[in-house]
């Protein structure tokens, strides 16, 4: 029985399981990394038969569908904590792969428990605008996560380096004047989730950076970006 | 690019010079990077990248490299030109709304676009035979690899390559594997269908779809 589910995956890839079976199956690859990754090989399949079924579409459909998407709000990006982009054990398949599946809501929400301003950051985190960028950088990884509609932002690290004696981490917004101060974090044990309030002016910024600071910040970075990422 | 950025001297003073270098330094990243050459895949993933913050400009390139597979697609299952391309705005629509949730990561934007595509076209087609009895016959009767609509109307170098690629892969699979695979997926049936339809038992069919696939990804040599 169990291999029978197995067998499903070319199946399910051709969308030729009925409702049921689908629904099924789709439960049964939360446990099954075997099938994860058949479905991901025989998509690709798919996708070459897909490809040799081109057909030009008529010419006036690109300016209906330019039309119509101008006119409809996107999906939330999906937000994962970077513990689990970092390492998925097994033990926790479970876990991991029902956030995989749900777009990793749920691992931001487990990772939120166990930090401060829980709910400020899932406000951010779930703003209709909100943007997610990993910042280019050595050791560990950051990302940020903003909202411009809520003039906030929230910064999740893992595997940051200590920031050393008296010393901070600041995030900067990065726009047209230059980089304006949006915040400063320490690390627990490599990891960081903060939120900030930015400045009203710099809220869509062009890129993202973060310096390392004496305590209490600086107005203006006294150190290299050591992370950066381009909006 | 880390490198670069960590040598970056973001300056000790508070000075409208050194917010124009970090500017110019922007600039220049932006510049490197656009002068480096990208295969359609690549470009693909950008733009889709680029239309998940929003941008409708980079959404319209993305649409130029993948209508021709969500439309030909699409025509293959519901066989009808209109209803495909109603089908097809609705999907482009679907692949706006989802931009931001893209994970290059889980395959390529062509795969994806395709995937949605397909699946909401057996979807709607499923859904209209409830109302409306299928001509299972005429399924069965015109091989999707002999779909004159979808010949007549292609013109894309890459498509014909593509054709050709596939077609000599489907060659590999035995008759059986070959019209199992088809009626699936350019029929738009189930495996349950397709059985009715050969008069097979299900599980025979079951396999020779699975059979079929995998002979298809070892010939495509579809990475992992």
């Amino acid at each position: 029985m169990s291999d029978d589910v197995h067998h499903l995956a070319a199946a399910y890839t051709l969308d030729a399981l009925d409702p049921d079976e689908r629904a099924m199956f789709e439960a049964h690859l939360d446990d099954c990394e075997r099938c994860r990754v058949e479905v991901a090989e025989f998509g690709e399949v798919a996708g070459s038969l897909a490809g040799a079924a081109a057909t030009t579409p008529p010419p006036a459909m690109r300016d209906r569908v330019l039309a119509e998407i101008a006119e409809t709000r996107q999906d939330r990006p999906t937000v994962r904590h970077l513990a689990e982009t970092r390492r998925r054990p097994r033990s926790a398949m479970l876990l991991a792969t029902a956030a995989a599946i749900v777009g990793l809501i749920a691992g931001a929400a487990i990772a939120l428990v166990a930090f401060d301003r829980t709910s400020d950051s899932e406000v951010v985190l779930s703003a209709p605008d909100a943007i997610t960028m990993p910042l280019d950088g050595a050791e560990g990884s950051v990302r940020v996560v903003w909202s411009s509609e809520l003039g906030r932002a929230v910064v999740l690290g893992d595997g940051l380096p200590d920031p050393g004696a008296d010393r901070v981490y600041e995030l900067w917004s990065i726009g047209d004047d230059g980089p304006v101060p949006a915040g400063l974090f320490s690390p627990d044990d490599g990891r960081v989730q903060t939120v900030f309030d930015l400045d009203p002016n710099a809220t869509t910024p062009a890129a993202w950076g973060i310096t390392n600071e004496p305590d209490g910040g600086s107005p203006a970075p006294t150190g290299d970006i050591l992370y950066f990422a381009e909006v | 690019m880390t490198s670069d950025v960590g040598r970056h001297p973001f300056g000790r003073d508070t000075g409208g010079a050194t917010a124009r270098a970090t500017m110019d330094d922007v600039a220049r990243l932006r510049i490197l990077r656009s002068a480096e050459p990208a295969d359609p895949r690549t470009q693909a993933v950008e733009a889709l990248h680029a239309a998940g913050r929003g941008d409708e400009q980079a959404f319209a390139r993305f649409y130029d490299l993948v209508a021709p597979t969500v439309f030909g697609t699409v025509l293959r299952v519901v066989r009808n030109r209109s209803f495909a391309e109603e089908i097809t705005q609705e999907v482009f629509v679907e692949l706006w709304r989802l931009a931001p949730r893209y994970d290059s990561e889980r395959g390529s934007p062509t795969t994806w676009a395709a995937t949605i595509a397909h699946r909401r076209a057996v979807d709607r087609v499923r859904s209209e035979e409830s109302a409306r009895a299928r001509d299972d016959r005429h399924a069965r009767d015109v091989p999707a690899e002999r779909d004159e609509v979808a010949e007549a109307v292609t013109e894309h170098a890459a498509a014909e390559y593509d054709r050709a690629r596939v077609a000599k892969a489907l060659e590999q699979l035995t008759d059986v594997q070959r019209e199992a695979v088809t009626l699936a997926y350019y029929g738009g049936h189930t495996y349950r269908e397709v059985a009715s339809l050969l008069d097979t038992p299900e599980g025979t069919v079951k396999t020779r779809i699975r059979d079929g696939l995998i002979k298809l990804r070892d010939y495509l040599e579809v990475p992992a």
